[in-house]
């Protein structure tokens, strides 16, 4: 499974009359694996196509074949369930930190799908304006509106961020953050980096990507953009207070 | 002296928080090898809610891998099981060589194998003795020939210990060095004013077991108790002048520490002789309270039947007390003091340990002997004296020299390393050979499934020599990191 990494560092809007900010958004994407794919219904057809030879040759009964089936699909839920389309972390100076999963439907992205939920939005109050609220593809339709990428309802269908799956939102203030950290993990048959941030009132870690585990160097890059947010928001605070 | 500085990785099973010999082995070296420039990362299996990767002191990093132990602390083993996490961490953290602890690690002996189907080199440390007769033994002793069949070279802790690794394994002596182990003698010190001079305190501190002799104790403590059953409140010189009354005058008094299997003789023994307030039981001593019990005594008394070197006696001997130990296995060795010109081995005086044969008779007449001497030790000048025999700095440089004899060892390939696992038994080389060769098709099948490129490599954390604190300083600087 390949990822890719896609940052953005894009100025839009708060709202209308506020005034400009940055935000930065940091998407992670899983390169689909045809091959990977391609074998695994490989695999299925030839377990299946086995069991029924033996079972028309033989004369085998057919829980064997109920079993084959059974099997194949828990094999292929196993191994394809939940496939993620992306992972993004939003940070919002001033306000926080969105962290986003993105899954992938099992219908293929087709026009009409991306029909629906461009007018599905855009019949919607906060349509070119708010950044932060639970429905984060609003941003990049937004966005795509603000720099004139798309015109058109048809163009929109060539927009690459739209997806058809369930979206996992979770939200964390600036005050509620105290340090996003790398940390090595280890389980029974590898070691990977992760990216958690230490929130207050928590006993536990808040991993910041879920479902993916990208390499240090696509994590280091979003640890040190939320590190400087924190820093900034410290300072901030601290000439405040002073 | 070796200045090509090394990564190495260190095996066990046994490794803290359990404390205990080979513990406290790859502790204190994985300490002077970092001193001495080298990069030191330890593996071991989780210890309950411990797992994952934690740093201790000097930057030794150590990964407590979710493996749960099977028995007696070891991980279950499972051949090939634990290839996919120990080749991640011999790519992650560059590793260079892997040394190997102790025969009765599972966990060890998988990392070997998998290290030399890699193409990594090799060491073993041995840091007990076996027997060759009961069943126990005679499969350990196959497990140590299949692992040792292929090392670059081994290490053992005394000439004993040497002698029984290469009768058990088969493995050429001129690949084994014997490095002693050593002791902390910073930890380990003397009292500043010695105990009471009223009565003799004797202290036995270890695992109540079989095979530290702990029978030999039930017998020896109410025979050394009758010898000596008064209390006299006698003055230090006057006692000097009366050595030959001794046995009238003094009151001997046991302190026992440590648990196990036989502390419930050691119990019934002080019941049935009405020994209460004659032999105090202290139960299972935690290492950071050994120092303070020690320097309660003036006689550290080792009853164990087998013992490759036995450190216990170097912390007695460094906390100024005088001891009595049973004549087995490197216990002799651990007394040997080197003369300056490293010509001739000369064995301690008997004024800094008496030695016994492992039998009551004998060790009574030894702690008999042990309190007519014991007026003339000065725990002081003791102390001083294992400071300049037994330090790990020492040990570390010589661990050094082994590593780059390893390192200087010649690459084979696979079909010239099988012609080894060949000459281990009609029957078992071949297993052997089959096993290898499983291992190193999973192997070249884990390189096609995550190729190493795959795999990061870790930035070493740098620490700063003024102490001001810890600095990830590669991930700022590496620039392919950008």
């Amino acid at each position: 499974m390949k990822i890719q990494l896609l940052i953005e560092d894009i100025l839009t809007r708060v709202n209308v009359n506020g005034p400009i900010e940055a935000i930065d958004i940091h998407h992670i994407f899983v390169r689909r694996s045809w091959a990977k794919r391609f074998f695994i219904y490989l695999s299925v057809i030839v377990v299946l196509s086995k069991s029924l030879f033996l079972l028309l040759s033989k004369d085998q009964s057919i829980p064997v074949l109920l079993w084959s089936f059974i099997l194949s699909g828990f094999f292929i839920k196993l191994l394809l369930w939940k496939p993620v389309e992306k992972e993004t972390v939003i940070i919002m100076p001033a306000l926080g930190v969105q962290l986003e999963t993105h899954y992938l439907s099992q219908m293929h992205l087709d026009s009409l799908g991306s029909k629906f939920l461009l007018y599905g939005f855009s019949l919607g109050p906060e349509s070119d304006s708010v950044v932060f609220l639970p429905h984060a593809n609003m941003i990049n339709l937004a966005l795509a509106f603000e720099a004139n990428v798309v015109e058109t309802a048809e163009d929109f269908e060539l927009f690459p961020f739209v997806n058809h799956g369930r979206i996992i939102r979770q939200f964390f203030p600036l005050d509620k953050i105290l340090r996003p950290v790398l940390l090595e993990c280890v389980t029974p048959i590898t070691c990977y980096w992760s990216l958690s941030l230490v929130v207050r009132d928590e006993g536990e870690l808040m991993l910041v990507f879920q479902e993916l585990r990208p390499p240090v160097k696509m994590l280091v890059p979003i640890w040190k953009a939320l590190c400087a947010t924190i820093d900034d928001k410290k300072g901030l605070d601290t000439d405040d207070g002073s | 002296m070796a200045n090509e500085k090394h990564r190495i990785l260190m095996v066990s099973d046994f490794f803290y928080p359990n404390f205990g010999g080979v513990e406290n082995h790859i502790y204190y070296l994985s300490q002077c090898l970092l001193k001495l420039g080298h990069k030191v990362v330890v593996m071991t299996h989780a210890y309950g809610n411990r797992s994952g990767v934690r740093y201790m002191t000097g930057g030794l990093k150590v990964y407590y891998v979710p493996w749960r132990p099977f028995v007696m602390q070891n991980t279950l083993p499972t051949f090939y099981g634990t290839l996919p996490i120990i080749r991640t961490i011999l790519i992650r953290e560059k590793i260079s060589l892997v040394h190997g602890h102790q025969a009765f690690s599972t966990l060890c002996h998988e990392a070997l194998m998998h290290a030399r189907t890699m193409g990594y080199k090799v060491i073993f440390t041995d840091h007990s003795l076996y027997g060759f007769a009961d069943v126990g033994s005679i499969h350990m002793n196959k497990v140590l020939q299949f692992t040792l069949a292929d090392v670059s070279q081994a290490i053992c802790v005394s000439h004993t210990s040497k002698e029984n690794t290469v009768l058990r394994s088969g493995l050429p002596p001129e690949k084994v060095f014997v490095i002693p182990n050593a002791v902390d003698t910073a930890m380990f010190k003397p009292a500043p004013v010695r105990p009471g001079n009223n009565e003799i305190i004797i202290v036995v501190i270890s695992r109540l077991v079989y095979r530290k002799g702990a029978d030999l104790l039930v017998e020896v403590i109410p025979e050394v108790c009758r010898c000596y059953p008064n209390v006299s409140n006698l003055d230090h010189d006057f006692l000097c002048t009366l050595q030959s009354h001794l046995e009238t005058h003094f009151k001997v008094r046991f302190i026992v520490g440590g648990d196990g299997p036989k502390r419930v003789r050691l119990e019934e023994m002080r019941e049935k002789h009405s020994l209460q307030d004659r032999v105090e039981m202290l139960g299972a001593v935690p290492h950071a309270h050994v120092q303070s019990v020690l320097i309660s005594g003036h006689i550290f008394l080792n009853s164990s039947l087998t013992e490759a070197f036995c450190i216990a006696i170097l912390e007695a001997a460094s906390c100024g007390l005088l001891t009595v130990s049973t004549r087995v296995g490197g216990v002799p060795e651990a007394c040997i003091m080197r003369c300056p010109l490293y010509l001739v081995n000369f064995v301690l005086p008997d004024d800094m340990i008496v030695l016994a044969e492992p039998d009551p008779v004998d060790m009574v007449l030894a702690i008999r002997k042990a309190i007519s001497i014991l007026p003339k030790i000065d725990p002081q000048v003791m102390h001083d004296r294992m400071k300049k025999l037994y330090h790990w700095q020492d040990v570390a440089k010589r661990t050094e020299i082994v590593y780059d004899r390893a390192l200087k060892c010649s690459n084979q390939n696979l079909l010239e390393r099988l012609s080894r696992y060949l000459s281990c038994g009609a029957w078992a080389g071949k297993l052997f050979c089959l096993v290898m060769i499983i291992d190193y098709l999973l192997w070249r099948l884990l390189e096609l499934w995550k190729p190493a490129e795959d795999i990061e490599e870790v930035p070493d954390i740098i620490l700063p020599h003024h102490q001001d604190g810890e600095k990830l300083q590669d991930f700022n600087e590496d620039e392919s990191l950008r």
